[in-house]
């Protein structure tokens, strides 16, 4: 579901290593206290059991001591004392003489035992020495259960650790929502959606209040782009109307001499095709200002492809192409402005036609992949180069050998901008044979 | 025809009178939103031209205002705001047409031609007959001189829509919108490519020519 570099996991991962060794340390440092007081009682019951059995020989005698240690164990009041005695008959208590400086302490194995002992030699005046020790087994247990207990702590801190994250997820996803509903609304037309302060004072309003700045910024952006394209499509449409009336009053003239006339319509002519190209501008201007949603309505691709190949078929066939068009069976629907969309594709099925080889081979594919819905048209004709295949959508340019074809090199520019603004893209490919126009376009869902 | 232009720029009024006049039309000319409000209330005419931006009443208002009276005259609005957008607006107002300026004067002839005669269609209506050329529109066959056409679905659209508008010159621009809602200058002849090919099917193998082409205009389809 999220994958491991997501926020999530990530945020989970930390909140569980900082857990875990919190844990692991509390836990190490309470058994460390826990060892040291044990050890600390077992030297204690030991220098005290010492003390007891050196008064006991001084009070009865060497043989005395020799008989206690001799006797069984289990008759002794606490079997995890050890008590091992050497004199010149032998030893007794152990079957061997645990080799213990005096006064030192030491943690020896003996055969009888199933734990280490820890212990200390008294060595007496008569010669023979007396061993005293303590089991360890207590310690030995305390360890075990420390390491028990590790694989509870860390099933622990796994738990709590998603939890954590859990809660700080949810808590920053309700934080960051207002956030992208201000995007959301301005990006589908509602140049008012800001954000509210939090009222904390923090990091979370001095982002909001960026982002409503921000957003003041991008709204006026807006409305001054289409205002001016407005404003501008009037006043340069104005002076450019009254041009052509002139020239068109000046071609009427019956006492003009017919050279004249011809040359004045020329004129008219060439009005038209600055009126035309000053069109396409505002158009691309337009677009790349377009912001979704404005008319926008649900239609099927497939009915405008099928149109724009209607209406083109008999230009490819003039030039003795051949299209091969692969439509699907059914509608294949989009979010958009159908006449748009409409000028966009017949820009490109143009120029297809209108640079590919004479004679050539034509495709056009239509398909929905997932979410989108891809078209490929292709043309043959030699490769453009490489710089020139991103540079074909800037405004005016026209890959070197075609200044003579008819057109401003806008048609693509105005191509990419609309379809951009229907949320795809437009990108040119050389393939084996041809260039490629792939245009990408979320497809629409229609309820039913 | 009778026709009433309320246009406020003066070189345009003057020139388009002038054209008007010289093309056998008796134009009226208001100024202003509001004489050519009360022009079109008065007396009565074949089709009206407006321009959109009028001082005191703007044309869309004027329209409306017409409308909502119940003056059902053609309507054809002039004007410098050529988006799509701006048209459909135009059109709801109650306009019939609508021309992007500057135009050429042909164009608007051919359009005002198409908006007054208009033909009124008949709910029975199943043939379309010009001279020697027959549609049936049930059938969605063509012949002529008793011979048949075979026609594509848009070849058949094509030539429904000369079919209806015989005798009248329709422009690039006219055929590009009605019969193909292209509502933009796709900058290629796709128009003439598609008549050019529509005229080998219709006119090879006949005597006469029924397509034919007004040089710097349009088309027309003649009996």
């Amino acid at each position: 579901m999220s994958s491991a570099r997501s926020f999530s996991f990530r945020l989970w991962l930390v909140v569980f290593i900082v857990l875990a060794g919190a844990a692991v340390m509390l836990r190490h440092y309470y058994v460390a206290q826990m060892r040291a007081v044990a050890l600390e009682e077992l030297r204690t019951i030991v220098v005290s059991q010492a003390a007891v059995l050196t008064k006991a020989r001084a009070d009865y005698g060497a043989p005395y001591l020799r008989d206690l240690v001799a006797s069984a164990p289990g008759e002794r009041y606490d079997p995890r004392l050890v008590l091992v005695y050497r004199d010149t008959a032998g030893v007794v208590g152990s079957q061997h003489w645990p080799a213990v400086t005096p006064e030192q302490w030491r943690v020896v194995i003996l055969p009888e035992q199933t734990e280490p002992v820890l212990g200390t030699v008294h060595a007496f005046a008569g010669g023979d020495r007396l061993f005293i020790g303590y089991s360890m087994a207590r310690l030995k247990q305390l360890d075990a259960e420390w390491r028990q207990s590790l694989w509870r702590d860390m099933l622990a801190s796994g738990i709590f650790a998603v939890l954590v994250s859990v809660l700080v997820v949810v808590l920053q996803s309700r934080a960051l929502r207002p956030f992208n509903l201000a995007f959301m609304r301005i990006r589908s037309g509602d140049l008012g959606g800001r954000v509210q302060s939090f009222g904390s004072q923090d990091q979370f309003d001095r982002l909001a209040d960026n982002l409503n700045r921000t957003l003041d910024w991008i709204a006026s952006l807006l409305i001054t782009v289409r205002e001016t394209t407005n404003s501008l499509a009037h006043d340069l449409r104005t002076p450019l109307s009254r041009h052509r009336l002139r020239l068109a009053q000046l071609a009427a003239r019956p006492d003009l001499p017919a050279a004249a006339r011809q040359e004045v319509e020329a004129a008219v002519g060439e009005v038209d095709g600055l009126v035309g190209l000053f069109e396409q501008l505002l158009l691309i201007a337009r677009a790349e200002s377009g912001v979704v949603g404005e008319h926008f309505r649900v239609f099927d691709l497939c009915e405008v492809v099928a149109d724009l190949l209607d209406v083109y078929e008999p230009l490819w066939q003039e030039r003795g192409q051949v299209m091969t068009a692969v439509l699907p069976e059914s509608p294949l629907w989009v979010h958009g402005d159908r006449q748009w969309l409409l000028q966009a594709l017949s820009n490109l099925v143009d120029n297809a036609i209108k640079y590919g080889q004479e004679q050539g081979a034509l495709s056009l594919r239509l398909v929905r992949a997932q979410d989108q819905l891809l078209l490929t048209l292709a043309n043959e004709a030699p490769p453009l180069p490489d710089e020139a295949l991103n540079r074909v959508f800037d405004r005016f340019y026209r890959v070197d050998a075609s200044r003579h074809t008819p057109g401003w090199g806008l048609g693509l520019a105005l191509a990419r901008a609309v379809i951009r603004w229907h949320d795809g893209e437009l990108a040119l490919v050389n393939t084996a044979s041809g260039v490629e126009a792939l245009v990408r376009l979320p497809a629409a869902e229609v309820a039913g | 025809m009778r026709i009433l232009l309320i246009e406020d720029d003066e070189a345009q009024g003057r020139f388009l009178v002038e054209e008007l006049t010289a093309a056998g039309h008796s134009t009226q000319w208001a100024t202003t939103g509001v004489t050519g409000l009360q022009a079109a209330s008065e007396l009565s005419y074949d089709v009206i031209i407006l321009d959109r931006l009028l001082p005191q009443l703007d044309g869309l208002t004027l329209l409306k205002s017409l409308r909502q009276a119940g003056n059902r005259v053609p309507a054809l609005i002039l004007s410098a705001l050529s988006s799509v957008d701006e048209r459909v607006q135009g059109l709801k107002a109650g306009g019939d047409d609508y021309l992007c300026k500057p135009f050429a004067v042909s164009e608007l002839l051919a359009r005002l031609e198409a908006l007054v005669r208009r033909p009124e269609r008949q709910p029975a209506e199943t043939k379309l007959i010009v001279g020697d050329l027959e549609m049936d529109l049930l059938a969605r066959t063509v012949n002529r001189a008793g011979r048949g056409i075979a026609l594509q679905n848009r070849e058949f659209r094509l030539l429904e829509y000369l079919m209806r508008h015989s005798g009248q010159v329709v422009t690039r621009t006219m055929l590009l919108e009605e019969v193909w809602s292209f509502h933009f200058d796709p900058g290629t002849n796709v128009v003439d490519a598609q008549i050019s090919k529509l005229r080998q099917k219709l006119d090879r193998d006949h005597d006469h020519a029924m397509i034919n082409t007004i040089r710097g205009v349009g088309y027309r389809l003649d009996a």
